[in-house]
């Protein structure tokens, strides 16, 4: 699948984003998406679209009410930077 | 390529040695005493985090270029000049062990205050290229997209619709005249909106009229964590300007640290003029309406709670006995932790330490003594009045496994009207 | 050699106190003058305290210890109070010294007993070691000291130990001990502007400086 992505493999454009993609990326980081990863997608998704910007960690497992270790167990490493990576969505930042 | 860096990183070092510097320099006695101050060495008892040895090379170039003797030693090719590999290495010291907590300054014998020369080192260290990656991102996100965070003019757009529906209150944008132009830090946006509300409600209450510039409304300054004055100035330069275009009688600084002492403090002098406007701290603020009468609260929160000072508000802020007049109209059991006030220790994470993922490890070490100063309180609330203590110290309390809960004095204000 | 010690003692007494004075007030100045050269720029913050009373006010508290740092560092503390007030002590009370002085300003001065005088040279030398021992042994204060730390320490202890030496008389030669001990007083002078030494003065700079910034924004200092 051709994709257009930056150099750390975030999608260029939030419009391209379809499940299928979301396989794609997830499949060059070699994981296979799951629907518990597909239903953090979408749900990070939804956040972005209502609130403007990528939830962080902590408001994401308020919001879902689950805890930050399920996160961590769906994920491993990092989990918002992945969610947001094969979600389509920016890659997330801090303040200073 | 690294010359040319390292040249102007000399140069714009050169360009912040003044007198304070030099008779800051020429007064240390190398007593080591700042090391006792620091949080970062006495959590870990590494000698190379003593606060003037992370100036070292700072020193070097004022003695070899500011004194008649240094200058000689010079010309007769007995000094060592600065070098790339040098300030590579002092990279690690200047902005992963060092928050500007500015405890050493208060500290030393002689009088030097050490965290406005590492504040001043930093120019020099960004500009020769030896800044974190994180805060050279934050800071082209800051330049190009508006805040640190990017974009977020949209979340802001979503966050004030919230509040205006928790809150029932109008909340503006761009209205001129008012009262207070009010500014966040990316942290609130994206984090702890729920300040907007807040001020609304109180304002509301005190008859305080305020708006929000779409134009402007970021108040955190990448450029004065890095250390880098223009772009400071040029974060500072949006925030005047929006004030001055929507004719605002004040600016509030909003509960962030730093924000305060670029806005407050450093903005004026990276213009090279006052400010037509006055710049307000909301703690400050609020405080003022307490004492005219215009904030009555009713109620007192149930719980222990403690307050942590940040320090760019308090220690190097002058915002002590603020807070607590208003925390005890609403705390019945409010306790200070060991060493409050202008002594309390750094969060750990300020200065751009917590957005530098290389001193994450160095910096968990170093919550270690605010977590014990917390435990003895035995609160279960901490309360703060800066977004970035806010978010490093929940942070910790979960890395930390501590049941604790941190809140904005300001929502806290709010939540008692 | 007894030739060598008064012509010696001589030329400490004339030529060579007349020279150091010259450099410590010359060398002051210009150190001095570095600084005032720099200068600063003006501040355009609106205070929100008194810069220029908290910096004289900065000027005498910042010699009290900040609280609890007695505690953090109690051989750095008690060992410098005990070694700035025995030097100058010994310097301004000693019978010997004040003759000195009464050739150049003739006021009346208060005199110690000698025994007294003795005494406090002998605690502030006990002072100066224990600085040295944990300036080696502390790790901090290991690390940020140069070899200037240890000349100038060597400087200070010169002319406290001949000094006393001179004092009580403990050698064979009295005149040569009392040569050596104006001399090491004069390297200190000399030293004094091109060295840390100079915080003896650039200190009242630097505090005023601290708590004017601090004062400017209405925080402690």
């Amino acid at each position: 699948m051709e994709l257009q992505t930056d150099g750390e493999g975030f999608l260029s454009n939030r419009a391209d984003w379809t499940e299928e993609v979301a396989r794609e990326i997830a499949s060059r980081d070699g994981v296979e998406l799951n629907e518990l990863h597909l239903k953090y997608i979408a749900e990070a998704r939804r956040m972005f679209e209502e609130g403007g910007v990528v939830p962080p960690l902590r408001g994401f497992v308020k919001q879902m009410g689950i805890d930050k270790k399920d996160l961590y167990d769906a994920f491993m490493t990092g989990p918002m930077k992945l969610i947001c990576k094969w979600g389509g969505l920016p890659k997330p930042t801090g303040c200073v | 390529m690294t010359d040319a860096l390292l040249k102007n990183g000399i140069k714009a070092l050169r360009q912040q040695i003044d007198a304070p510097v030099a008779a800051f320099f020429s007064s240390c006695v190398h007593c080591g005493l700042c090391a006792e101050a620091c949080l970062f060495y006495v959590e870990t008892k590494d000698p190379r985090y003593t606060p003037i040895y992370k100036l070292e090379p700072m020193r070097r170039l004022w003695r070899n270029e500011f004194t008649v003797v240094g200058r000689i030693a010079t010309w007769l090719g007995l000094t060592k000049s600065i070098t790339d590999d040098e300030l590579t290495q002092w990279e690690t010291l200047v902005y992963d062990s060092c928050t500007m907590c500015g405890r050493c300054s208060l500290v030393c014998p002689v009088g030097n205050d050490i965290t406005y020369m590492v504040r001043k080192m930093r120019e020099g260290m960004s500009v020769s290229g030896h800044a974190p990656v994180e805060l050279t991102e934050a800071a082209a996100r800051h330049l190009d997209l508006g805040s640190p965070m990017g974009k977020l003019l949209p979340a802001l757009e979503a966050q004030v619709a919230h509040a205006r529906a928790d809150t029932n209150i109008d909340i503006t944008f761009d209205t001129p005249g008012v009262d207070y132009m009010v500014i966040l830090s990316a942290q609130e946006t994206a984090v702890y909106p729920g300040v907007i509300g807040a001020m609304a409600q109180l304002f509301k209450q005190a008859g305080v009229t305020w708006t929000i510039s779409s134009e402007c409304f970021e108040a955190s300054n990448v450029g004065v964590q890095i250390g880098n004055r223009d772009l400071a100035r040029t974060l500072i330069q949006r925030i005047v300007d929006a004030a001055e275009k929507l004719n605002v009688k004040g600016v509030i600084s909003p509960e962030c640290g730093h924000a305060y002492q670029a806005l407050r403090w450093e903005g004026p002098n990276l213009i090279g003029r006052a400010y037509d406007f006055e710049v307000i701290h909301i703690i400050e603020l609020l405080d003022k309406l307490r004492a005219q009468g215009r904030l009555k609260t009713k109620g007192q929160f149930p719980g222990r709670v403690t307050f942590h000072d940040p320090c760019q508000i308090n220690r190097r802020g002058g915002i002590d006995a603020e807070p607590r007049r208003l925390l005890n109209m609403v705390a019945a059991d409010f306790v200070e932790m060991e060493d409050a006030g202008t002594w309390s220790w750094c969060c750990s994470g300020g200065g751009g330490v917590g957005a530098n993922r290389r001193a994450d490890a160095l910096r968990k070490k170093a919550f270690g003594r605010k977590k014990r100063q917390l435990e003895n309180t035995e609160a279960a609330t901490i309360v703060t009045m800066c977004a970035y203590c806010h978010h490093t110290i929940e942070d910790a309390l979960e890395e930390n496994n501590m049941e604790m809960e941190v809140v904005s004095l300001t929502e806290l204000m709010a939540a008692y009207l | 050699m007894d030739d060598f010690s008064f012509e010696l003692l001589d030329w400490a007494r004339g030529p060579g106190l007349e020279i150091a004075s010259v450099l410590f007030v010359l060398g002051i100045a210009l150190r001095l003058g570095e600084i005032a050269y720099i200068g600063r720029k003006p501040n355009f913050a609106p205070a929100r305290g008194n810069p220029v009373v908290q910096g004289i006010k900065t000027i005498f508290t910042r010699t009290a210890p900040a609280p609890g740092m007695v505690k953090r560092a109690p051989a750095i503390h008690i060992g410098g109070w005990i070694f700035h007030i025995g030097f100058f002590v010994t310097i301004l009370f000693y019978s010997a010294h004040i003759r000195v002085f009464d050739d150049w300003f003739e006021v009346p001065w208060s005199r110690w007993p000698s025994s007294i005088i003795a005494f406090v040279a002998v605690i502030t030398m006990v002072a100066l070691i224990v600085l040295l021992l944990t300036r080696i042994a502390h790790p901090v204060r290991r690390k940020i000291s140069t070899a200037g730390d240890y000349a100038v320490w060597a400087l200070t202890f010169a002319p406290l130990v001949t000094g006393y030496i001179s004092a009580h008389d403990l050698t064979d030669a009295p005149a040569l001990m009392k040569a050596l001990h104006i001399l090491s007083a004069e390297a200190l002078m000399v030293a004094f502007p091109f060295t840390k030494l100079m915080h003896g003065i650039t200190t009242f700079v630097a505090r005023y400086y601290n708590g004017a910034i601090q004062g400017r924004k209405g925080a402690k200092s």
